[in-house]
């Protein structure tokens, strides 16, 4: 034990501290220019071809006159890949909120294999890339609409029941315990506790799922050769980059759109 | 002491939890053990002790929201110690019970949640729906009203303040048209005036219908206004009952702090104490000692 009042403290932690994070930093610094060495990559010369990959990029992707007269198909088409993402999220909530019910530990059932069993599937579907079910469900459904949104459906499902467990279990327990003090049954309680304190929670994954979604379906249709995706892929792939250009403003303009609309209907469900 | 008209008889009732730690000390660690007690219709009991005393366990035994692992509860002539969730179900729509943290579904409006009183007598797929009779919701209105808050039905309930919320909890419970009310530290989370009033609430509309109320609570001034008897609970065992006047300051004092053996002593050789708010310094016998039944 040290004397009364002995003011010998150890202060060498703070420099091993600050030695500690330089080192860090230096070693970020000497593998950044390892690796660059190493395969041939030079910062500099990368950053400076940026501003004419742009220039290039806004000359020959500008829509040009002749390309706007693609653009009731584009609009068509975006507006079709949009109501396939919407149709497909919606269904995998419906199914998502189904199962998440059962499977929480707030409001679901008092079986904890079910309950296991329901997060392993979460998991499993939601782990399993979009375009792997994509490239999978093509060998068995071949290129139609059908198959990206089994695609979109698969994985938004495995993504949302992962959410809507997390929600449920999270709902407080104390109305769900009141309910049950008075008697009320099982669905009685889902439908007047559980659903009430989560349904905010719910539908603002739920939305956030078709924002996302919407964006996964373009991708998801240079696969299965339908949609907003395919349009895009043939004009690109033909070198029509004018009307290629279109599309992506077309789908910008659309996703923003979807964004600002589900924004809103989140503000008025608070 | 008659034994067949008790609305409520607690026998020797006990809760232990297995202990999970392994190791020396493997066994079992009792919240609540040997508990007695009966209540009689329209009874206002309030039950006192110390945080972790286990009043709330005992509450919660009392409808088998927790299941005691030991003795028997007798409500209403029948034994509901064993049964099973079907016939519970019956039985808990007889037992209210009102919480320390209200337990409103806050998102849904105050006439939303006093209906919910209501879902024990209806079936399922009514009950889910929240599709209520005509009478059903001009009653909950009634309910508001009495409790106070009738121009608030349609305001959501986590827009309400603690005591509102208290209250809509209050007129939740007596659209069960319960026999019994469980009230776990119902002013707990509230100020003085709201604690006031959700108790003058409670005692009013219980005594009006008759319904017995078992209340737990923190506040000791509360409970010698309020109650017909005060149970006294400390590390899991009754240590005193009997009425207000009973309770003498040396009796309070020893339910949360001292050993019941000293209570006598300390009672007789202390008068006048003067803290929990009675002043006449009657030594009065504990006429429940240590379990001693």
């Amino acid at each position: 034990m040290g004397t009364a009042g002995s003011t010998a403290r150890d202060l060498s932690w703070f420099r091993r501290r600050q030695l500690r994070t330089l080192a860090g930093v230096v070693a970020v610094v000497v593998a950044f220019q390892l690796c660059s060495l190493i395969c041939n990559f030079s910062l500099g010369y990368a950053m400076g071809s940026i501003p004419a990959a742009f220039a290039w990029m806004f000359r020959n992707f500008a829509p040009t006159a002749a390309s706007l007269a693609n653009l009731p198909m584009v609009v068509e088409q975006t507006v079709s890949t949009a109501l396939d993402s919407v149709a497909a999220t919606v269904i995998a909530a419906v199914v998502g909120i189904a199962l998440s019910v059962l499977g929480s530990s707030t409001v679901g059932v008092e079986c904890a294999p079910v309950r296991g069993a329901i997060r392993a599937i979460a998991s499993i579907f939601r782990n399993i890339p979009m375009i792997a079910w994509a490239l999978l469900l093509l060998l068995s459904f071949k290129q139609n609409e059908f198959t990206g949104f089994l695609a979109l459906f698969l994985t938004t499902f495995g993504q949302l029941t992962r959410f809507f467990l997390d929600t449920f279990d999270e709902i407080p327990t104390g109305p769900v315990e009141a309910l049950r003090s008075c008697g009320a049954s099982y669905w009685q309680v889902v439908f007047q506790a559980g659903l009430p304190l989560a349904v905010a929670d719910l539908m603002s994954w739920m939305l956030y799922m078709v924002e996302t979604n919407i964006r996964s379906a373009t991708l998801i249709g240079l696969l299965t050769g339908t949609g907003i995706g395919f349009v895009f892929n043939l004009y690109y792939t033909s070198f029509r980059y004018d009307t290629a250009g279109l599309v992506i403003i077309v789908t910008i303009v659309f996703v923003l759109a979807i964004e600002a609309v589900s924004n809103a209907a989140r503000r008025s469900m608070i | 002491m008659s034994t067949s008209n008790h609305l409520l008889i607690i026998d020797d009732l006990g809760k232990s939890y297995e202990a999970r730690r392994r190791g020396a000390s493997a066994g079992t660690a009792a919240a609540l053990s040997g508990v007695n007690f009966t209540a009689d219709p329209g009874e206002f009991i309030t039950i006192i002790g110390p945080s972790g005393a286990g009043k709330s366990t005992l509450l919660r035994s009392i409808n088998r929201l927790i299941e005691p692992t030991e003795g028997a509860i007798t409500f209403d002539g029948r034994d509901i110690t064993h049964l099973k969730s079907g016939s519970l179900r019956e039985v808990h729509r007889e037992i209210a019970m009102i919480f320390q943290n209200y337990n409103l579904v806050y998102r849904l409006t105050a006439i939303q949640n006093v209906l919910h009183g209501r879902l024990g007598y209806k079936n399922a797929l009514a009950g889910s729906l929240g599709l209520y009779t005509e009478e059903e919701k001009l009653r909950a209105f009634e309910l508001l009203d009495e409790v106070g808050l009738g121009e608030f039905a349609y305001r959501r309930a986590d827009q309400l303040s603690g005591g509102q919320k208290q209250r809509v909890g209050i007129a939740r419970s007596l659209m069960q048209d319960p026999k019994i009310m469980l009230c776990d530290e119902p002013i707990a989370s509230l100020d003085p005036k709201s604690s006031r009033m959700v108790m003058e609430t409670l005692q009013r509309l219980t005594r009006q219908r008759g319904i017995t109320c078992i209340v737990n609570l923190h506040q000791v001034d509360f409970a010698l206004e309020f109650s017909d008897r005060i149970i006294g609970l400390r590390a899991g065992r009754k240590v005193f009952e009997g009425t207000p006047g009973e309770a003498t300051p040396a009796v309070i004092r020893s339910i949360y702090e001292g050993q019941m053996d000293e209570v006598v002593d300390v009672a007789v050789a202390a008068p006048d104490e003067g803290g929990a708010g009675i002043g006449d310094g009657m030594a009065v016998p504990v006429n429940a000692a240590g379990g001693a039944q």
